[in-house]
């Protein structure tokens, strides 16, 4: 009788803490859900327009879309950025470029938004080329950017009258050229650049120009609250 | 006293003290189940309160919280996407944005401001809202305002280099295209 009686008392526990159980499992997963489901959708909005911008071919530090200057990108100010993209005033953000932080304003924290970019870093480079006109009468530059420097320095023997680069005139003296010009030169590359000179002296003509080197680089956007 | 003629023996008190007595053990299956019943019922009810009093209403204030946010993003996203990066002489452009009709069973609106350029969102309820900045160009000023509750579009007029961006709400009809009222013979 008792023992009849004390079995439905045990199904009736079980039962109780079968219920709890399940309740509580429901409400841990549930909770799980929410907290995957907090896409932080206001910094995420934040990291992408600051994206856009790094890469937008209107930005200052841009030669054209994706294409970074080196010297430029790596002086910017989270200042600049800022005023640049309104989003992302009041939020703590870093830039780094493959792995180097360029602007940090700050502490990222473990909910911040994360956007990369792949850019092309380019950095000008100087270069010069010596020429000696008894030897040679062209120099041949791979790549360049912008103007080209040409200084002629030459005996009083020879004389340099024209400058051609591209087989087009670029520099013209029929009574010689002398000293240092700076030239707006074609955008051909390779660009040969020619000296066509008179006399039979030594002279020399050295030919500076801006060569880029360029590099493949990731670009890391945080943005926290 | 009208006692039935089968009982021989006078009834007890009722309550009586002695356990062991055979006439009120039919009373006891009915305490049992009483009681079982009565903590069965105590339970569901601290359950249901537990999760309708707490557990419910945090999870809709979340929930509510997060799809303000998104909203508001969504909302700015269009707005943004909606102005030409190009400069353009001319500019007439209408596009229609879909809202979430209420968020935590409220309707809400989106209002614009200009200066610097920014949507809010403003609901009855304190845990949803907030403000964004925009990401417009300089020479687009941004005005009006949305309810949720009707379908919403993004007017974009530019004359001259200057662009105006304005928040509107439609009627259904003018969003639908059909004319109310009779006169609609001749469609297919």
């Amino acid at each position: 009788m008792t023992a009849r009686g004390q079995a439905t008392l045990l199904g009736f526990a079980a039962a109780v803490v079968v219920v709890a159980a399940v309740t509580v499992t429901g409400v841990v997963v549930a909770d799980d859900a929410l907290a995957d489901a907090d896409r932080q959708p206001r910094a995420t909005h934040a990291a992408d327009r600051l994206a856009t911008h790094l890469v937008a071919a209107d930005a200052a530090h841009t030669r054209e879309r994706n294409v970074l200057r080196a010297d430029r990108t790596v002086n910017l100010t989270a200042a600049d950025l800022a005023s640049a993209v309104p989003p992302v005033r009041g939020r703590s953000l870093s830039v780094a470029l493959d792995g180097d932080t360029i602007v940090e304003r700050g502490v990222a924290t473990d909910s911040a938004v994360h956007i990369e970019r792949r850019v092309r870093v380019e950095r000008a480079v100087d270069r010069t080329r010596r020429v000696d006109l008894t030897a040679r009468n062209a120099v041949t530059l791979a790549d360049h950017t912008g103007r080209v420097v040409v200084r002629i320095d030459t005996e009083r023997t020879r004389t340099v009258h024209t400058v051609r680069a591209d087989g087009r005139v670029v520099l013209h003296d029929p009574s010689g050229l002398s000293g240092r010009y700076v030239v707006a030169v074609p955008e051909t590359r390779p660009l040969t650049v020619g000296f066509e000179s008179d006399g039979d002296g030594p002279g020399t003509v050295r030919v500076s120009w801006t060569a880029t080197n360029a590099s493949v680089g990731e670009l890391v956007v945080t943005v926290g609250e | 006293m009208s006692e039935p003629p089968r009982r021989e023996r006078p009834r007890k008190q009722p309550g009586g003290q002695s356990p062991c007595d055979p006439t009120d053990r039919g009373l006891s299956p009915v305490v049992g189940k009483a009681l079982e019943l009565g903590v069965g019922v105590l339970f569901v009810a601290l359950l249901t309160a537990t999760l309708f009093g707490a557990v419910a209403p945090d999870y809709r204030a979340a929930v509510g919280a997060e799809l303000g946010d998104r909203t508001l993003a969504a909302a700015a996203d269009r707005i943004e996407a909606a102005v030409p990066a190009a400069e353009y002489q001319r500019l007439d452009r209408r596009v229609t944005v879909a809202l979430p009709a209420t968020i935590r069973g409220d309707p809400y609106r989106i209002v614009a401001t200009d200066g610097p350029p920014s949507v809010r969102l403003v609901h009855p309820d304190r845990g949803v809202g907030g403000r964004l900045r925009l990401d417009l160009p300089g020479s687009v000023t941004l005005a009006g305002s949305w309810r949720s509750v009707s379908p919403s579009r993004i007017v974009v007029d530019g004359t001259g280099g200057t662009v105006s961006v304005r928040l509107v709400d439609a009627p259904s009809a003018d969003v639908d295209g059909s004319l109310p009222g009779p006169g609609r013979e001749g469609l297919p």
